[in-house]
């Protein structure tokens, strides 16, 4: 039994290691981005809608909207990123019932890449969106005092991004096997299911607190110069 | 050691190509039609609207339009009522005007028809009454009617009051024109002699004497010379006749005056 599938490793030449978790995020990328690539390569503007079509304008339409709810800004240029978050984690946990699928959001190297990345694209989009100075002014606020704690802050959630879904990705494929050898009928299927409603649920509070990391970077200017919010005309 | 530096960072460049990759394939193209979506359907809401407001401006107009003719319907049905009411009080004037000719020609017609048989009735009364007293005279006096007349006449002319009898001996004297003597009958000889002496013997009279005979005398004789006139005639009697007779017939007419017409001019309003 692996904890993690970075333990899997079907190909090792330092320093590039080919283990489980990159060949299934391979995986899970070419299905995301095929099925992606079918559904949108005809797309119908006047009604009747293709099925499929209808399926991720609904997924997209959501994200977008829930990005909207909660920063209150134009969602496009946090679409991308953090509807791929969603998309990406939600993707590899729903996999997670295809047997011999080792997901890749079980493994501490993927969660930690991911919740780097929200490190990384933090103070982008905060300075992208109030300029460096401001956004920098923004750690001595509202007194220097707090500087230390704002730097420890960021680090500290960003860790607790990664370990809270690696943690409860793990601990569930853990639970699961655990209970195989133990029950081996019926209760690991009622702990799929568990799994299952528990990798949405962890892709949604991963995707939302991303959402909400950057949303303060950026509403700090807002506080202080009130700027129209006006959205797209996406009603 | 749960990380593995090598798949991190391969893990984070994964994840970058699949957020470039998802933007291409997914989000750009989703968004563009959903975009476009809205585009149309507000597109279309602004078409709606403004068809909309066309349909009601039309429908106001169309109200307007209505409204209009239904005013100029009421105006002209009562310009209509009222030429049909002129018309009415013309044809009632014209008709009470044609009845008013109609009776008043009907009661011309029925003056005539009375006058035209008074006179056929005073004719026919004269004649009668003129052949009673010839038959009553021939049988009473032995003699005829004519003798009879020509005494009276020539009573008369021996018994004429002085001042009548000084004009026509002035007008006799001024004048050589014949004198003439008309009658209602043929007067024989003798009678025209006796006439003759009795104007010669009135009058002295040098002119040429004419007798002629005029039926409408009625049963009579005269004598006109110079503006005066000597006469004796059953027409005098007939005329006291006549006029009590006029008057019989008169009230006659008056009673049985035209009732039908009376009533029907009244039915006419």
């Amino acid at each position: 039994m692996e904890i993690s599938p970075d333990n899997l490793i079907y190909f090792a030449r330092s320093p590039v290691v080919i283990n489980a978790t990159l060949v299934f995020t391979w995986l899970t990328m070419i299905f995301l981005v095929g099925v992606s690539a079918w559904v949108t390569r005809q797309l119908l503007v006047r009604p009747p809608l293709p099925r499929w079509q209808n399926v991720l304008e609904l997924v997209v339409d959501s994200i977008y909207q829930q990005i909207k709810d909660i920063t209150q800004q134009d969602p496009e240029p946090y679409l991308s990123f953090v509807g791929t978050l969603f998309l990406f984690i939600v993707t590899a946990n729903v996999l997670m019932v295809v047997p011999g699928y080792q997901t890749p959001t079980g493994s501490l190297s993927t969660t930690t890449a991911l919740a780097l990345c929200v490190f990384v694209a933090v103070p982008i989009y905060g300075i992208r969106q109030q300029g460096l100075g401001r956004y920098l002014k923004s750690y001595l606020e509202p007194t220097p005092i707090m500087l230390p704690f704002q730097i420890i802050g960021e680090f500290s959630r960003t860790l607790a991004l990664a370990v809270r879904l690696f943690g409860n990705i793990m601990s569930g494929n853990l639970l699961a096997a655990i209970l195989l050898s133990l029950i081996p009928l019926f209760v690991p299927v009622v702990m799929q299911v568990l799994g299952l409603i528990l990798g949405l649920i962890q892709a949604y509070v991963f995707a939302v607190l991303a959402l909400v990391y950057i949303a303060s970077a950026t509403q700090v200017q807002q506080q202080q110069y009130p700027i129209s919010t006006e959205g797209t005309n996406h009603e | 050691m749960l990380i593995n530096w090598f798949t991190v960072f391969a893990q984070i460049l994964n994840f970058l190509i699949l957020v470039a990759l998802l933007r291409w394939f997914l989000y750009k193209p989703i968004l563009k039609v959903m975009h476009r979506r809205q585009a149309l359907i507000e597109e279309r809401w602004q078409a709606s609207e403004r068809l909309q407001a066309e349909a009601q401006q039309a429908l106001d107009t169309y109200q307007q339009q209505q409204q209009d003719l239904q005013q100029q319907r009421a105006e002209m049905l009562a310009q209509a009522h009222a030429a049909a009411a002129q018309e009415r009080q013309h044809q009632l004037a014209q008709v009470r005007q044609e009845m008013s000719d109609q009776r008043a020609a009907w009661q011309t017609d029925l003056h005539q028809e009375q006058e035209a048989f008074l006179r056929t009735l005073r004719q026919q009364v004269i004649h009668q009454i003129t052949a009673i007293a010839r038959q009553a005279l021939g049988d009473l006096a032995n003699a005829d009617l004519e003798r009879q007349i020509v005494e009276v006449f020539c009573d008369r002319l021996r018994h004429l009051d002085p001042a009548q009898h000084e004009t026509i001996a002035q007008a006799l004297d001024q004048s050589d024109q014949p004198i003439l003597i008309r009658s209602s009958f043929e007067l024989s000889p003798d009678l025209r002699q006796q006439v003759i002496d009795q104007l010669q013997a009135q009058f002295a009279v040098s002119q040429p004497i004419d007798f002629a005979n005029t039926p409408s005398l009625l049963c009579g004789i005269d004598l006109k010379l110079a503006g005066q006139e000597i006469v004796w005639s059953l027409d005098t009697y007939l005329h006291t006749l006549e006029q009590r007779l006029s008057t019989a017939l008169t009230q006659e007419e008056t009673a049985h005056h035209d009732p039908r017409l009376s009533a029907g001019a009244g039915r006419l309003h």
